[in-house]
């Protein structure tokens, strides 16, 4: 189901293994319309497959099988970037401190108020929508990159690293009018307007090195 | 130390320490060295020696120190445990370290050619024959006291008078003992011909009656011998006695083999008790430091305990009431729109009164555990209560996919109980079997509950699952309070359904290979062996 859904809609996931919490979280959720999917376990979880929108993970700290901390860190060695909003039954400092130093966006205490909830869903929809939207522009940009000859990316790496033409041409053997083709060339074709432009790009492809 | 199989409170005084077969051994074996090395003397007692002056001040000096200390030690225990029997003995071991300053002092040749303290030519042996007389009398008045006396009721003020009062007369009576030897040299009978040899005739009086009262104090330890203080006193009296045969029977003049060989038991009478007071000391100090680590660590316990109490009260509690704030919240919600949805709310609102419900229940079973009960039995039907609890479960049971079998006995008598205790148990086994049940995938979820008359007197109700088990190292700790192998939940469960099983008299067992299912078997004693356990819990 990588049914695309459209830009408003949004997800929320609820994994708690007592089964009146999940019922009760997923009717708050679906009062203010939300999307909800529950789970008993986190293997649970895991097995399905997860839809392609924003979404938020409710997560209790004590699971079956595998406590909610350690779920946090296998999901984020899976690169399932999910933003993740623990709940606990009783409030235990250094437990807190972990989750939230590994990426946690909220940690409530049960019985929590339900609009301390809805905030921090609101807030985790917001942290995924952007990052989403960033992944999309690297991906984007990513596959224009993949576009250029190999001359343009030797070239745009070496303008990345902060030569001008003239260094360049002599670096790699060619003339200064030739440098300069194959720069407007790459840069037309990734849409950069400005070195500015094309020094970001390169940032966000990690292609930049020192030089050296 | 050996195991003291002590009476119903340990003994923790020396008075009252008694002695170990290991402590009567090395008494024993002491006391044939001992023996052997004054055999081994005794017959050259007599072989004159080189003369050595610093060996008197020397070895007095010693036996000073020891008798002092040990004087001090038997003070500081009387002050504890005052008994005049230890008093005595303080008072024996007091006189003994102040009378050897005289003899070493008049001593001829030991600080000046005739002695100090205008000393005569016999001044020196009295003051001997004084020391050796005092000895046997404290250990005697210590021997006849020890057993009739109880522990003085007296106040710890009253306790420093008497132990000024005993040390006063010590001094007193040293200094006048003293006196006599010296300024009244003159009148006494004479045990020395010459600073070193001895005049046998009127020795002759005085040596029965020390040897006398040796053996007089030997003879009543051994009859009266309880503690250990009784044993090592015996050897010090021993080694005594072994010493003045040495010194006046069998060495006709000073500075003989027997002479020096005797200074060398009475260094060691002086010693024993003192080894003695030292090593047990150690050794009380010792078992004072382990006991008070105990007690550091049940403390820690305890507030261990006290703390996962609160946390897991905490943690079932607040599953319920998540809930109850999650959908009654969502109730509301669906109430405000333009079309309420009648339907939803009314089913938000039934799981909010059940959900309470369950948040009570917390409680009530923390309140089952922990108060008095103290209700009239009844004879119950366990079949009629195990089919009463697989009805309660008939809607879960089925949500869960789990088949239910029930194999009831026809031929079960009552049991005389608490029948919604009893009930509760059946039911918790259940539950927790449910539960289990639902990490099940790919085989058959069954639940069998059984009841068997097993012999003439037991009953048992056996509840048997398809779940995952449990790890057979887990099996021992599942039914105290507050172990669970479940991830959420309290485990005080279990610890109340035993708590329940052992009141009516009966057991709560588990069995599982870790892998498939677990069995629970819960077994009540019928008829009379009921009454054995009066249901209070305390």
């Amino acid at each position: 189901m990588t049914t695309e859904l459209s830009q408003q809609q949004v997800a929320v996931f609820v994994v708690d293994d007592d089964a009146a919490v999940r019922d009760g979280l997923a009717a708050l959720f679906e009062s203010v319309g939300l999307q909800v999917k529950t789970f008993a376990s986190a293997q649970e979880f895991l097995r399905t497959k997860l839809p392609n929108c924003p979404s938020c993970l409710v997560l209790d700290v004590r699971l079956p099988g595998i406590s909610g901390l350690d779920f946090q860190s296998e999901l984020l060695k899976a690169d399932v970037r999910v933003p993740i909003i623990f709940m606990t039954g009783h409030g235990d400092i250094p437990m807190t401190v972990r989750a939230m130093k590994a990426g946690a966006v909220e940690f409530l205490t049960k019985p929590f108020r339900d609009q301390d909830m809805l905030d921090a869903v609101q807030l985790a929809h917001a942290k995924d929508r952007q990052r989403r939207e960033l992944d999309q522009s690297t991906s984007r940009l990513r596959s224009d990159f993949d576009t250029l000859t190999p001359r343009e990316k030797d070239i745009m790496k070496l303008v990345a690293s902060g030569l001008i033409n003239k260094q360049i041409a002599g670096k790699i053997g060619l003339s200064e009018i030739t440098v300069k083709i194959h720069r407007g060339s790459l840069m037309r074709k990734l849409g950069a307007k400005s070195l500015a432009d094309l020094i970001r790009m390169a940032v966000a492809l990690n292609i930049t090195r020192k030089q050296g | 130390m050996a195991a003291r199989k002590s009476s119903a409170e340990p003994a923790i005084f020396l008075a009252d320490l008694p002695a170990t077969s290991e402590q009567r051994g090395l008494v024993l074996a002491v006391a044939i060295l001992l023996s052997v090395a004054f055999a081994f003397i005794a017959p050259y007692a007599n072989v004159p020696m080189r003369r050595f002056d610093a060996f008197i001040p020397t070895v007095q000096a010693i036996i000073f120190a020891n008798d002092l200390i040990t004087s001090v030690l038997l003070f500081a225990h009387y002050t504890i445990v005052p008994r005049r029997a230890l008093l005595a003995l303080a008072s024996g071991y007091l006189f003994t370290a102040l009378i050897v300053i005289p003899h070493a002092l008049t001593f001829p040749g030991a600080f000046s050619p005739t002695g100090l303290l205008g000393a005569g030519l016999q001044s020196t042996g009295w003051l001997y024959y004084f020391w050796h007389i005092g000895s046997p009398i404290a250990v005697l008045a210590y021997t006849s006291l020890k057993d009739a006396s109880q522990p003085d009721a007296a106040t710890p003020r009253k306790v420093a008078k008497t132990v000024g009062w005993s040390i006063a007369i010590i001094v007193a009576l040293v200094s006048s003992l003293t006196w006599a030897a010296t300024a009244g040299d003159r009148f006494l009978p004479a045990f020395f011909s010459d600073s070193t040899r001895h005049v046998r005739s009127s020795l002759f009086m005085l040596i029965p009656l020390v040897l006398l009262l040796g053996f007089l104090a030997l003879a009543l330890l051994w009859i009266r011998r309880r503690t250990v203080l009784d044993y090592w006193l015996m050897l010090a009296v021993y080694s005594l006695i072994l010493e003045e045969i040495l010194i006046a029977l069998l060495s006709g003049t000073r500075f003989s083999l027997g002479f020096y060989a005797g200074r060398v038991f009475s260094l060691i009478t002086s010693i024993i008790v003192l080894v003695l007071l030292l090593s047990e000391t150690t050794k009380l100090y010792a078992r004072l430091a382990r006991s008070f680590q105990l007690l550091e660590h049940e403390r820690d316990n305890k507030l261990m305990n006290v703390e996962a109490i609160t946390a897991s009260i905490a943690h079932e509690v607040s599953q319920p009431l998540t809930a109850i704030a999650s959908g009654s919240s969502a109730a509301i919600r669906f109430l405000d729109g333009a079309q309420p949805d009648i339907p939803k709310v009314q089913a938000l609102l039934k799981k909010v009164n059940s959900e309470s419900h369950r948040a009570g229940e917390v409680f009530e079973s923390i309140r089952a555990l922990f108060r008095k009960v103290d209700l009239e039995r009844e004879p119950v039907d366990l079949n009629d209560v195990t089919l009463e609890v697989l009805k309660s479960f008939r809607e879960a049971l089925h949500d869960s996919n789990v088949i239910a079998r029930i194999e009831l006995t026809t031929e079960l008598p009552t049991v005389e109980g608490h029948r919604s205790q009893l009930r509760q148990v059946i039911f918790n086994l259940v539950h927790n079997s449910l539960e289990a049940m639902e990490k099940v995938t790919g085989r058959s979820r069954t639940l069998l509950l059984r009841t068997e008359l097993q012999g003439r007197d037991t009953i048992t109700v056996i509840v048997e699952d398809s779940g995952p088990g449990i790890d057979p190292k887990q099996l021992d700790g599942i039914f105290e309070a507050f172990v669970t192998t479940k991830s959420h939940g309290m485990g005080l469960g279990l610890a109340i359904c035993r708590a329940i099983a052992e009141r009516h008299g009966g057991q709560l067992s588990a069995v599982s290979d870790g892998k498939y299912g677990a069995k629970f078997t819960f077994s009540l004693p019928l008829g009379s062996s009921t009454k054995e356990a009066p249901v209070r819990a305390e």
